[in-house]
């Protein structure tokens, strides 16, 4: 195996997959700091071009765009307080306070170096471990991944937990939406009206933007009544602010383990940046920093974001099985390429295989060059923009993205129709991202309660009597009554 | 602010309602899930109607809730910039759908930058320009993604 390894570090270190690689992930990180554009949408727009290119310099493109992608979410959640994918809403929600105290550069630096950490850890557990770790993938039935989208949502609500009442309705309305569109096991349309375009749902994407981004282009809009028309930040203070490795270390390797066991189990990576999130928090010695600005924050939601990339390949190359919408592009991009894959790849094309992990581990690195210090000081230029210019920029930004999503302009009138909702639940100071999470963990968690159901003949035991759905009940429950614990000594 | 704990419940309680009406006319199946979403979110409406009725704990719960990182960032200003911002919002979509995107965007950044107060002309001019050629640029020749298509370019059989 290890002759296999190193053929496939000295295949990836020629000039033509070095090169796909560089390009991959700068072209990957313009496509993530779009919102509405994603890594799925860079990676289906890409393989038509790797038609005529060698498998390993294009699979190289590809994992520089899947890496690029998944980092350049952070740039938008940063400087804008726009969460371009619901991987980086996490991210906003201490990097935009750090950008707003004038480490904005700061912040897309570490950013970037978490999610290199992330991808990298990621992409030696596939390297090692991926055969071991796809055949445990294989105990994960619909029982399992429908708790862990149960911890998802649990983890949110006590991350909330201040204002339960709240958090539990908003967590409601993103739920109710998601069962909007064809019933997944009956195929009953449901909240639909008779419109076609509801049919298949309402796209997550539509409703991330509209509910972050119109509240923020309307503030900044308000920003001129009391704060004139000057740039939003002093540039002169952009460069300040210092995050040290000593501080988030710990942050990125627990991070980057949850973002693997996840990553690799199909369907279950949704809440994976919310449960690192309170993870971080929770053991963190300066907990009250987090919201307000902790680099930690930023650390364990960026790492998580990355790690699950190389992991969801796992059982896509292993077993053919993929974990996520990129890894089933890949696996055509795979199949494209005469590359079957399955547990025949590893003996048949080792090289190509074994290649394809150092490349997502070279992609990743490259986030620390390309993602930290290029675009530390290509992107935060954004911020001497005047806010009046910034907010229609933000609104057309907007608009675009969301056609481009499915070239509808259905999406675009129910982006906006989010965004006047977001503005009035902030006003009535419901919390966004419960959401987001119902909408995002609801659809999966709903079909995998109902498909263990069918499995069982309608008997409810089967959620509670297999081994691995009792151990994840046991840590939603120590979860829930730690965060009780911890609130009455605080209150 | 109670009053807007009161209208949020009743507007909460509705939704719900309505929704658990309206899921009660798919199969049984169907239903069960929605349905059961629906009466949680009327709990939680009927719990933070009643919270309304005391005006401390309504100020002790968003006191408490100002430590959440998900806080809305909420800047309060005048309505009419509010009202205003909304109508250029509603108004630039109307344009991109009949004008184009390009079109309508070299008219909403200059119009939005005026209405809100920029009068620095350099910066709305070369702003407005850098920003429409490259964005149109990204998606439809560098991501080959169609932007709703341009109204002067189809009059002039271009488009």
């Amino acid at each position: 195996m290890l002759q296999n390894v190193f053929d496939g570090l000295f295949a990836t270190l020629t000039l033509g997959p070095v090169l796909a690689m560089i390009f991959g992930v700068a072209v990957g990180m313009v496509i993530g700091a779009i919102p509405g554009l994603s890594a799925s949408m860079g990676i289906a727009l890409a393989i038509p071009f790797t038609y005529g290119m060698e498998p390993l310099t294009a699979l190289a493109m590809l994992a520089g765009i899947h890496n690029g992608a998944s980092q350049g979410g952070a740039i938008p959640a940063i400087l804008l307080r726009i969460p371009g994918t619901t991987g980086s809403i996490a991210t906003a929600w201490d990097g935009y306070p750090m950008a707003q105290k004038g480490q904005a550069a700061s912040a897309v630096q570490l950013a970037a170096a978490s999610s290199a950490v992330g991808g990298m850890i990621s992409a030696i557990s596939l390297l090692l471990l991926a055969p071991a770790l796809a055949a445990a993938a294989l105990h994960f039935g619909p029982p399992e991944v429908f708790w862990i989208n149960v911890f998802g949502l649990v983890a949110v609500s006590v991350l909330i937990g201040s204002d339960l009442l709240k958090g539990i309705a908003s967590a409601c309305i993103g739920l109710l939406i998601g069962t909007v569109g064809l019933d997944n096991v009956t195929g009953h349309s449901r909240f639909s009206f008779g419109i076609l375009e509801l049919t298949s749902g309402i796209p997550e994407i539509v409703v991330i933007v509209g509910l972050y981004s119109l509240p923020l282009a309307l503030a900044l809009a308000y920003r001129t009544s009391f704060g004139g028309t000057d740039a939003l930040i002093a540039l002169g203070r952009v460069t300040k602010g210092v995050w040290t490795v000593a501080r988030v270390w710990g942050a990125w390797i627990r991070a980057s383990i949850i973002g693997i066991i996840l990553g690799i189990i199909p369907g279950s990576s949704g809440g994976s940046v919310f449960i690192a999130y309170t993870e971080a928090r929770r053991v963190s010695k300066r907990p009250e920093e987090f919201g307000h600005g902790s680099p930690e924050g930023v650390a364990a939601a960026e790492a998580v974001n990355n790690a699950d990339n190389a992991a969801a390949m796992i059982p896509t190359l292993t077993l053919g099985v993929p974990g996520s919408n990129v890894a089933a592009l890949m696996l055509g991009a795979l199949l494209i390429h005469g590359l079957q894959p399955g547990p025949a790849l590893f003996r048949d094309n080792p090289t190509i295989v074994f290649g394809y992990t150092w490349q997502m581990f070279i992609t990743s690195l490259l986030l620390i060059p390309l993602g930290g210090v290029v675009a530390s000081r290509l992107f935060v230029q954004v911020l001497r923009l005047p806010p009046v210019l910034l907010m229609p920029m933000i609104v057309a930004i907007m608009v675009a993205g969301t056609f481009a999503y499915e070239n509808l302009m259905f999406d675009v009138y129910m982006m906006i129709g989010f965004g006047v909702a977001g503005v009035v639940l902030q006003k009535m100071r419901f919390p966004i991202t419960p959401i987001v999470i119902g909408l995002v963990l609801g659809a999966t968690s709903e079909y995998n309660l109902r498909i263990s159901l069918l499995l069982s003949h309608g008997d409810p035991m089967i959620l509670f009597n297999r081994p691995l759905s009792i151990a994840i009940m046991v840590l939603i429950l120590v979860l829930v009554a730690y965060t009780f614990i911890t609130q009455r000594k605080k209150y | 602010m109670n009053l807007r704990e009161r209208l949020g419940a009743l507007a909460l309680f509705l939704l719900g309602a309505a929704a658990f009406l309206i899921a009660g006319e798919y199969s049984f199946d169907a239903q069960i899930f929605p349905r059961l979403i629906c009466v949680v979110m009327m709990i939680c409406a009927i719990g933070l109607g009643l919270r309304s009725l005391s005006p401390e704990r309504v100020a002790a719960k968003l006191k408490e809730s100002e430590a959440s990182p998900d806080y809305p960032v909420d800047e309060e200003g005048p309505p009419r910039i509010l009202y205003a911002g909304l109508v250029l919002v509603v108004a630039y979509v109307a344009g991109v759908r009949w004008l184009g995107f390009a079109t309508a965007t070299t008219i909403f950044i200059p119009a939005t930058a005026l209405a809100f107060g920029l009068r620095d002309w350099k910066w709305i001019v070369f702003g407005t320009a850098v920003f429409v050629g490259l964005t149109t640029y990204l998606f439809v020749y560098v991501f080959r993604t169609p932007l709703p298509r341009e109204l002067p370019l189809v009059l002039l059989g271009l488009g």
